[in-house]
Parts: structure tokens; sequence; C-alpha cells
């Protein structure tokens, strides 16, 4: 299994996956065909970006704006396709899993550290010791304790031995968030990578100031052949969507993304801006409920809540349509996710109030239920859709109270029962188990709804060690169905994680629905 | 003399103190914390090993402990490191102050040219057409929240005016001019607020000034308009307007974190609210007292130059 692209697979591909995305047919040189444009070297690209990095250690930070930074200068042993569900080779050639329990990989050759040290097997043994680590305080330490053990037989092989089967393994390993490889004598030099480090990605970093900017240079030893074409990146960080907006459109910065369909919408008359519409819904939101008290404890309760609700409208409303029904996977999650057309065939999904209230009053509710509902302004649209089932879910009795809370107040009053109803919005999961099993699992010690079903359990756990393809399908399909019939959490719908938009110089870059913008290592200026 | 700067110089103690127990209370009383960064999305904020990060930070001790320690470190010159990158926070505030101070000088800059200008036309065309309108664009830029006009003027210059460069990057060292020139505007909407309350106080000065009875003397003695205006009046008048810049000086520094966050700028505003934001403790105590003891420096250096513009103190020492 060879990795290299020819040029013309490259631009194929480019052509395919821009038109895929809905491009618009302003640039028809784009089209997959032998006119393909001629990449260009040089030029900084400078990217609106939306947060702060929490420091640049790609294994201790979870949070997205870390991730935006370090998905360039690291690189894993695999690596995801642009619709974010295959893994493709990447560090790692070729794989064999001779049993269950056993992964071997073989190692591209002539790859080097950004310091100009080989990447050998030993550097990848390292990076798995260090996650697992509790010195590192990694958040992945409960994903990589299933390794067992790690061979290096020679300085292009890694032999992984697991304890158990773990079906999400070379997902996880795929994703620079989770596995980024790190140069082992670089890593005991410094202590920790917080201010950065050497990888093996398409960038390196040139300066970083905490707080302040973030400026990557050209990695001149990357080892697909050619790229980048972009001499660096330069992310300037501008907290306030409409700065950013300005930005872009006075081309401060030529690449940024917003998190409103509004915001989006306004950018899409410029002429020198691409905005395409996003298509993949990656972003699921999630209503979750204190099942240790009542009223949320009685299952009844918890199913009028969602016979109460009208998703349709909610996708409508907040979303401006471009958002996706959803069951407890995201549709971007195919084919394990339960499509879109089918998320109102599920127990309680498709709006019922006479059902509903017929439940409450089973429940011993007829008179009604006064409930607190808390949810942060800072994120789009979580204040709306609280309004919005605010108004339905009163029809059946249930007056709701909204709280608004600053996020870190909000998770840490939600993991206490201060409001039994809170609202999250899940980002984009390398694997089905990622978010469910945090949220769902009674053996995460996260689980804010501190759901106990050993039905559930144990699907789960069938789940993650099955690496029969059709059967995980079907498991994760019993999944979305149980959860739906039990009413643990309700999944109105799935948003874009981002609209990403970018100025017409950009060529080459395309929009991946995990939000990654990998995609810059093929990308050039005009 | 020499009396009262020391006087003034040694009240700044205590101020500091006072502050930084009040702002060691306020942020350890906020509900949430650190812990839910630190560990992650996989970690439950009250499990086992949350509770860890919370014991290795002395997060499970009593406040007046957790403030006993930080107090020994602070007295010593250590002020800790900060919890979320875990670098000292001196060099992380001596990074950001400089583009606070510049902002900050500029605004300052600016309410003063638009400010005393604006009030000394007010007060000599009192009640005419210049003064009516002067008063309504100035009560229109004391309402308007910074943010917005932020924004807007952000929007709107890069629809009509795209050659101006707004939001671009500031790099003191490596490019000064082109820093300051990204600073214009976001010292200009800064300026708006406090450029309003020195034309308010500088009007009203002057009022008073040009009813005294030496303006008339010196006007009958042959002097020019102008003459008298600046060198009698305004000079004369200059002294609560200075009072006025003072507390306006306090008063932008706060109000620069607002801008900062609008125009993306990397100041000292905008890495106490990610600090805040974050609960990342140690920052914002240092922080904090950075900001104050700015506040209170400037507020020195008004009660100085009362003696330096006044000869009426010079004598009474």
């Amino acid at each position: 299994m060879t990795a290299d692209l020819t040029r013309r697979q490259f631009l194929g591909a480019t052509g395919v996956g821009l038109v895929g995305l809905g491009y618009p047919t302003r640039s028809p040189a784009a089209a997959a065909d032998a006119e393909a444009p001629t990449p260009k070297r040089g030029g900084v690209l400078t990217i609106g970006q939306d947060d702060n990095p929490i420091g640049l250690d790609p294994h201790k930070s979870a949070a997205f704006s870390t991730d935006n930074i370090v998905e360039q200068i690291y690189t894993c042993l695999l690596r995801w396709d642009a619709t974010s569900s295959h893994v493709e080779p990447d560090l790692a050639v070729a794989w064999e899993n001779p049993d269950p329990q056993t992964f071997v990989f073989h190692l591209r050759e002539g790859v080097m550290f950004h310091n100009g040290d080989p990447l050998t097997s030993g550097d990848v043994k390292f990076t798995f010791q260090r996650l697992v680590d509790p010195a590192t305080r990694s958040p992945w330490v409960s994903i990589f304790s299933v390794i067992r053990a790690i061979d290096t037989p020679d300085a292009r092989t890694v032999v992984f031995h697991l304890a158990t089967p773990f079906a999400p393994f070379l997902n996880y390993l795929a994703t620079v968030k989770y596995a980024a490889i790190v140069n082992a004598a670089d890593v005991k030099r410094r202590g920790d990578l917080v201010k950065g480090g050497v990888g093996t990605g398409p960038f390196m970093l040139e300066d970083f100031q905490p707080d302040s900017l973030v400026k990557l240079k050209r990695n001149p030893h990357y080892y697909e052949p050619g790229l980048p074409y972009l001499d660096g990146l330069d992310f300037r960080i501008i907290p306030e969507e409409g700065s950013r907006m300005a930005a872009l459109r006075a081309g401060s910065v030529q690449l940024t993304w917003l998190s409103s369909p509004d915001s989006a919408a306004q950018m899409r008359s410029a002429a020198n801006i691409v905005a395409p519409e996003p298509k993949a819904y990656s972003r699921l939101l999630l209503l979750e409920f204190d099942q240790r008290r009542p009223p949320f404890s009685d299952v009844r309760v918890r199913r009028a809540f969602s016979l109460a609700l009208n998703r349709e409208l909610i996708v409508k409303v907040v979303w401006r349509g471009q958002a996706g029904l959803s069951a407890a996977l995201p549709p971007a999650q195919a084919p394990f996710a339960v499509p879109s057309a089918d998320v109102l065939g599920l127990p309680y999904a498709k709006e019922d109030v006479a059902a509903a209230k017929a439940l409450m009053a089973e429940a011993g509710y007829a008179a009604g239920i006064d409930t607190t509902f808390a949810v942060s302004p800072s994120n789009y649209g979580d204040v709306l859709i609280a309004q919005i089932i605010q108004q339905q879910v009163a029809r059946i009795g249930i007056r709701i109270n909204i709280l608004q809370k600053e996020w870190g107040n909000l998770v840490a009053d939600f993991q206490s029962t201060q409001s039994p109803i809170s609202m999250a919005g899940l980002v984009w999961g390398p694997d089905p188990d990622t978010n469910i099993s945090i949220r769902l699992d009674s053996h995460s010690t996260v689980n804010p709804g501190k759901t106990t079903d050993p039905a559930l359990d144990d699907l789960l756990a069938k789940g993650r060690q099955s690496y029969d393809m059709a059967e995980r399908v079907r498991i994760y399909r019993a999944v979305q169905q149980r959860i739906a019939d039990m009413a643990y959490v309700i999944t109105p719908c799935a948003s874009p994680l981002r609209w990403e938009m970018w100025t017409t110089k950009l060529r080459g870059y395309r929009a991946v629905p995990s939000a990654q913008r990998v995609y810059l290592r093929q990308a050039w200026l005009d | 003399m020499l009396r009262y700067a020391a006087g003034r110089i040694a009240l700044t103690l205590p101020v500091l103190f006072g502050v930084s127990v009040m702002s060691f209370a306020i942020i350890h009383l906020i509900p949430g914390d650190i812990v839910s960064v630190l560990a992650g999305p996989t970690v439950g904020v009250h499990s086992q090993a949350a509770q860890n990060i919370r014991h290795a930070l002395h997060l499970d001790q009593p406040l007046p402990v957790q403030y006993g320690i930080w107090l020994m470190g602070a007295l010593h010159g250590d002020f800790g490191n900060s919890l979320i990158f875990g670098l000292p926070v001196g060099p992380q505030i001596a990074q950001h102050l400089p583009v606070t101070l510049v902002l900050t000088a500029l605004s300052l800059i600016f309410s003063i040219a638009i400010g005393v200008p604006g009030g000394v036309v007010a007060a000599t065309t009192r009640g005419r057409w210049p003064d009516l309108t002067i008063r309504a664009v100035a009560l229109l830029g004391l309402s308007t929240p910074a943010f917005f006009v932020g924004v807007a003027a952000v929007l709107l210059l890069s629809i009509y005016l795209p050659w101006f460069k707004t939001l671009g990057t500031v790099d003191l060292h490596g490019d000064p001019l082109g820093s300051l020139e990204t600073l214009l505007l976001p010292a200009f909407v800064l300026s708006l607020p406090s450029a309003t309350t020195v034309m308010r106080y500088t009007r009203v000065a002057m009022l008073e000034v040009l009813a005294e009875p030496y303006m008339a003397t010196a006007r009958a003695k042959g002097a020019g308009r102008l003459r008298v205006l600046i060198r009698h009046g305004l000079r004369n008048a200059l002294l609560p307007v200075v009072t006025a810049i003072g507390v306006t000086a306090a008063q932008l520094v706060a109000g620069a974190v607002v801008i900062e966050q609008v125009f993306g700028l990397p100041g000292v505003g905008q890495l106490m609210l990610n600090a805040i934001y974050h609960r990342d403790y140690t920052q914002v105590q240092a922080t904090v007292l950075v900001v104050t003891t700015l506040v209170v420096l400037i507020n020195i250096l008004v009660d100085f130059s009362y003696y330096l513009l006044d000869p009426r103190i010079q004598q009474h020492g």
C-alpha cells in the first residue's frame, strides 16, 4: 500500500473533492480534467483564528483551538481522507492486523522531524508511552491504556499489543488531536511541548507568543513531494466573529471560519470570498437530563419531553435549514449514524403532543413541572434553541426557566445537578464510540446525566471490540435505538461544525467535516 | 514636597494589598474551576483524576490558606506560573503590556486632542449652534457602547475604505510604525467616551474662567482674542481638566479590555480576560495587580501635576 500521490491523482481528487462540497462553478479550472490549475509556490497565509490555543502540546490539550494549530505541525501514523470517514496511510505506509489484539505498522522511509532527526519506531513507541504516562496528564489516558505493550523489532516497524480487541484504534491513530507523533529526544530535552516542539508535519513552528500570535513556516523536508506550496501560516487571534468577517472582507486575513449560518450568508455576497455551504453535519446537539432525581429519573417524563419537540422547526429557525435531523450519532458519522431521513422513525422522535400529555399524566405530572435549563450564550444558537424548546414543552406542562451561564460555570454546575437540563454541542469524534461512551457509558467519569444502563454499556463494549464493519454498524444502530427509546439524552439535530470561508486567491484547499484544516498542506496562493 | 511624594507612594502598598485580597476572593468564588480545562473532556470534574489535579494545585485548601501560599511567594518576588501554560506569569504580562500602554497612551492623546478644543469652542460659543452640536455629539459618543462602535467601524471601513488596514498585526518590536497604524482605529474608538468627559470638564472650567474679570482686563489692555483665550483662559481652566484626564486615563485602561477583544489586540486586557475565562488563578492575580499599579501610578502623576501647574499649591506646600 503506497501513499505517494501522482500529480494527476492529486489534481483529480481536488476536483472531485471541490465539486463534492458544492463548490460554486465560478472556478471551472478546478474540475477534474486535463486543464487543471498549476500550483504556485510561495506566500504566507493569514488565518483568522477564533480562540487562543491552550499551549501547543498535542498530548495535553483537547482544546479545539490547540488542535487547529498542532495539526499543521505534527502528523500521525494514519490520516483521514477528505470525507473524514476513511483512514489512509500517512507516516505508516502499510499495516497488518494479524490477530484482533495485534497491529503491525511499517513506517515510511526518509521521514525527518523539523530539526533534522530521522523518524524511527522508537519515536512512535515513546509517543504512546507518553500518552499513558500519568505525569503527562493527557486527556486520552483511558483510550490508549488499551495498549499492553509496544515492540520495535527494527527502526521501521512498530508492533502494538492490545489488552483487548479495540475497533476504534485506527481511527484514533489517524487523528492529530489524539496521536500526534513526537520526537523522543526533543521531548526529553524540552520537558514538555507547551511552547512548541518538533514534528513531522508540513509546517514548523516559527514563533509562538501565548495569547498573541502563532507563526508557522514551511517544512522543507516534508515527506510528500512538492508539498506544502505555502511558505507559512500566520494565525491571527480575533475572538469577535464580526471582526473576523471584516478582516476577511478587507483581506487582513485570508482564511477563517464562522459559527452561524447568518454570518456565513452575509459573506457569500462578497465577490472575493469563497464560502461553500457545508454539507456535512458533524456537530451534534445534545440535550441532557440529570437522571438521579425526579422528574427526569422517570423515563416517561423524558419520553414525553422528546415527543413534545418539533425537531424540524429547530433546523429551520436556528440553522436556516443548514442542519440535519439526528440520532445519537451525527449524520456525518455514516454509515454508523441513523440517516436523517430515518430519524423520525425512531421511538419518541416524531412530535405527538397528545401522547406526550398522556405520558406526563401516567407519570403523575398532569399538573406540570417547573424546572431549569442552563445554556451558554457563547455558542451560537444554544439560547435560541433553549427558547424554542421552552415553548414547545410548555404545551405539555413543563415550565422551563432558562439560565444563561458562562461555559466553565455550566460544566461544573451540570455535573453536580444545579440544573436538571443542560445542552452541549459535541465536536466531531473520530469513532462512533468517542462521544457516546464519554456521555452515556456508566463507567465514564464524565457521564453528565449519570446514565446507568447495563444494556447500553454492554452494546458499547461490543461495539468497541468488533472489527467487523457490518456488525459495528448493526451495534451502533441498536445503540441509537436504545438511547432514543430511553430518552437518556435528546438529539434534536446536528449542524455543521464551522462555516469555513477563504479568499478566492487560495486554491487547492478543501474544508472537511471534522473542521481540521489539514488540506492546507496542498493549498496555494494565486 | 518630598514628604508629600513619599506619603503618596507609601499609600500605594495598602491599596495593592487590598486589591490582591479582593481579586483573589472574587476569582475563587466564581463557580467552576480550572480543572475542567486542564483535565479535558474525558474526565469528570468530580472524578478522582480531577481531585488529584486540584490537590496538586492546592485548590482543595481553604481560601485563606491558598491566599497565604500566594502571598508568601509574592513577597519573594515569585508570582507563580500560569496554570494553563506552566510559564511564569511575569514575562507573559511583560509581553502584553506594551500594546495596552501604547493603546491607552494614543487614546489619551486623542481624548485630549478632541476634548480640549471641543470644550473651548463649546464654551466660547455658548448657547449657539456649535455649542449645541458639540454637546449632542458628545452625548452620542458617551452613550454608544464601545463594542458597537468598534465592530461597526471595522465593518464599515472594510467595505468602504478597503485599503485601510483594520485589524492588522501588532508587533511593536518588529514593526513599530505598522503597529502604530493598526492601533490608531482602536485608540480612536476607545477615546470617544473619555473625549466627551474631557470636553465637558473643559467647557465648564472655561465658562467659569471666561466670566472672570481679568479676562476682560486683558482684552482691554489690547491683547489679541486668541492670546487671551489660551494664555489667560485655558491655562487657568486646566486644573479641573487635568483631574478629568487623570480619571479618564484609569477608565481607558478598563475600556481597553473590550477594545482589545473587538480588534483582536494582544494586550493585557485580552490576557486577563482569557485568564479569567479559564480560571487561571495565578495569571489573573498577577495581571490584576499590574493593572492596579498602573492606575495608581497614573493617579499619583495627576496629583503631582497639580503641584506643577498650580503655583498656589507650591506656595502652601
